[in-house]
């Protein structure tokens, strides 16, 4: 789960900000959306771009004087993590399709944001899942003539893994030249 | 239309380049849709999404009214012919960095808009099909074996 979502893009705004405010996070961050949370740094909504156009424009809202609060979609129930979660629990997945929702918050036991899971990370986890299990249909490297030396150099490395050999990292790297290069 | 992205493909929604933002936003809202072609005349010039109009919407100086929907839209509206097929197209999406592309049909008149949310949900039938039929596969098994239970494999 840590890897699919970068808690560098998780952005958090206060419910009084302005949506000037707001926009200029979303644009200087190269963002969609942001995390609403209180003094206590607990998550209490989101808002996205979409929310500032269907909430805001459309309705000619002051941008420096209407707050996030009046657009924001409160009590966002986020896909709440502990600890290590495996992404085949597909944590995320339930309150998305439930809520209709691209983005939700990943918070922490007291209701703290630590992450932001989109659609769109979704969909590029599925898609590298997808093609590496789809390479190992390429039938030059399952059935091909070289196929006999790729599963030695896949015993080697057991073996080595196995044994725990001094300068193992540099020989595994090697190997795995050596194996994607097959 | 009849190309192979028809069934990807939606009805163009537009407006005309001297609306408001706000016009795009209610539109928007009320089409459910994410972004408008833009259209000076009957001409299509480019495109605007819901980003654009909350970014333009929002960031403008206090007092200074809203821009037009002409001056947000990105230019031009980036087409494919309407025979163009689902490689064309994410070739090009992927190219470009875009998740929006019309259609235009030989005349160079816009017939549809397609959406790499509507090739997301195609490809995604299209993977369930390939695990039911992963599925079949162990039940015809069975079935041929008068559902006595494998001496190998994955069951």
């Amino acid at each position: 789960m840590q890897h699919l979502h970068n808690p560098d893009d998780t952005v958090h705004v206060t419910p009084d900000a302005t949506l000037a405010e707001a926009a200029a996070l979303l644009r200087e961050r190269g963002i969609g959306s942001l995390v609403v949370t209180d003094a206590a740094g607990r998550a209490v909504g989101i808002v996205t771009d979409r929310d500032l156009c269907l909430r805001a424009v459309a309705f000619e809202r002051d941008p420096h004087r209407a707050r996030v609060s009046e657009v924001m979609t409160p009590e966002v129930r986020g896909a709440q993590v502990t600890g290590s979660v495996a992404t085949v629990d597909c944590a995320w997945a339930e309150p998305m399709r439930r809520l209709g929702v691209r983005r939700v918050p990943l918070l922490d036991v007291e209701g703290r944001p630590v992450g932001l899971f989109s659609s769109d990370d979704w969909l590029r986890w599925l898609a590298e899942r997808i093609y590496e299990v789809a390479a190992t249909t390429d039938p030059a490297r399952r059935h091909g003539p070289l196929r006999p030396a790729a599963v030695a150099l896949d015993e080697l490395t057991l073996h080595l893994e196995a044994r725990q050999l001094l300068d193992r990292d540099e020989l595994l790297e090697a190997i795995g030249r050596l194996r994607k290069a097959l | 239309m009849s190309g192979p992205l028809s069934a990807l493909t939606s009805p163009p929604e537009v407006i005309d380049a001297g609306a408001s933002l706000a016009d795009a936003a209610l539109q928007m809202g009320r089409r459910h849709v994410g972004s408008l072609v833009v259209c000076e005349g009957s001409a299509p010039v480019g495109l605007i999404t819901d980003r654009d109009v909350a970014l333009a919407g929002c960031l403008r100086a206090p007092g200074a009214p809203p821009p037009r929907v002409g001056e947000v839209a990105s230019r031009p509206l980036v087409t494919l012919p309407e025979h163009a097929t689902l490689e064309d197209l994410t070739a090009l999406f992927a190219a470009r960095c875009i998740r929006r592309v019309g259609l235009v049909d030989g005349r160079g008149a816009l017939v549809g808009v397609v959406s790499a949310d509507s090739v997301v949900q195609f490809l995604g039938r299209h993977l369930g099909e390939l695990a039911r039929t992963f599925e079949r596969e162990f039940e015809v098994e069975r079935e041929q074996r008068d559902f006595q239970p494998s001496t190998f494999g994955p069951e």
